[in-house]
């Protein structure tokens, strides 16, 4: 077989192979499996959306409750945490008792916190001490009445009185058995 | 035009992109999973390809208006996809190739035509493995059907007139090494078969 022949020979053969490497049929249903799976990526896709905005108003929903609790509880503060200077050391008159209540050395800033403070025996006299709590509405109301009539008080007092009387018999007395 | 409007017009434009892909899916499926086998040569991961290639295109569904040539856009996503696939699977060189032919072809002698087809048709697979990378991309776009140099061309960024310069080059190297097979396996089996008769 001469060298030409064998050249054509390999040609048909390639040409052959070449036209059969791709011609391939896929399994059958192709269209229908990658429909399928798009659609269901695009059902994954709308409900992520949906979650992902529910997410993100739940999240706001509990920050904003947080900063609200969060301002409640700061409200009273302000009075809570005074800063004041104490006075240059004076020759302290009242110092009667103990060494705590001696006077911070001069110029000293003293963060003090009202609860604390109270605790502490009897000191200096001092600016401000611990913040004036407002007055109930039972109380308000109770120093209305006493302006607009001073013998309600007395009589409510003597009531009082009477009661605590009462009250002290009734324990004194031996109960029956 | 109020929130009412929006939500009826966009709901509209997302159910007519959903027909026209599913029309293209209907039209092209079976072209990209030739496309994505030509690479890949096995048919679980083409049909993987193929479904990543029409996930891709459902993330640009919006812009399937804007496209002029879907199959050729197509083509090209399928292939990008299936060249990825194929990096994870080691390169052979085309002599290594041709060493592993001879074994395929010694042993098909003497078996079925379908085990000799078959054989074949792994021999063709490996030796254009073999190929040097931008030879044998040009072979293998150019072995599936209603691609023409030019959709090659676009496909791989090149000139045409490259794609047809490649394509000659890898045809005489494929055709130089079938022809050094078929002598060694003479020369290996000691057989003499007369192609005259």
């Amino acid at each position: 077989m001469d060298a030409e022949e064998r050249e054509r020979r390999a040609e048909e053969t390639l040409d052959a192979m070449l036209a059969r490497y791709s011609s391939v049929q896929p399994r059958a249903g192709l269209e229908q499996r990658i429909l399928a799976n798009l659609e269901a990526r695009q059902r994954a896709q709308i409900s992520f959306w949906r979650w992902g905005w529910a997410v993100a108003a739940a999240v706001l929903v509990i920050s904003a409750g947080l900063l609200w609790v969060a301002r409640h509880r700061a409200q009273p503060a302000p009075a809570s945490m005074q800063v004041h200077r104490v006075p240059p050391p004076a020759p302290a008159p009242a110092q009667t008792n103990t060494a705590r209540a001696l006077p911070a050395p001069s110029g000293r800033i003293i963060r003090e916190r009202p609860g604390r403070v109270a605790a502490s025996g009897p000191g200096p006299r001092r600016n401000v001490f611990p913040s004036p709590v407002p007055l109930t509405s039972q109380e308000i109301a109770a120093i209305r009445l006493a302006k607009r009539d001073p013998n309600v008080v007395q009589t409510i007092v003597q009531v009082q009185e009477l009661e605590r009387q009462r009250v002290e018999r009734l324990v004194q007395e031996p109960g029956p058995r | 035009m109020d929130c009412a409007g929006q939500v009826v017009l966009e709901r509209h434009i997302a159910s007519a992109d959903t027909v026209e892909l599913e029309r293209i899916v209907r039209e092209h499926a079976r072209f990209v999973y030739r496309v994505a086998y030509s690479v890949l040569r096995n048919h679980h991961d083409a049909e993987d390809a193929t479904q990543e290639t029409f996930v891709r295109v459902l993330k640009h569904a919006h812009e399937l208006a804007q496209v002029r040539e879907v199959k050729l856009w197509l083509a090209r996503i399928a292939w990008r996809i299936a060249v990825d696939y194929r990096r994870k699977v080691p390169e052979q060189s085309l002599d290594e190739a041709a060493e592993a032919g001879i074994e395929l072809a010694q042993s098909a002698s003497g078996a079925e035509q379908s085990v000799i087809t078959e054989n074949l048709m792994a021999l063709m697979e490996r030796m254009i493995a073999g190929l040097p990378r931008e030879l044998r991309d040009v072979v293998t776009l150019s072995t599936v059907d209603e691609l023409p140099g030019a959709a090659i061309a676009e496909i791989l960024q090149i000139p045409e007139a490259s794609v047809r310069t490649r394509l000659f080059r890898a045809r005489q190297m494929l055709k130089e090494k079938l022809l050094a097979l078929e002598s060694q396996t003479r020369r290996k089996t000691g057989l003499e078969v007369n192609h005259g008769r």
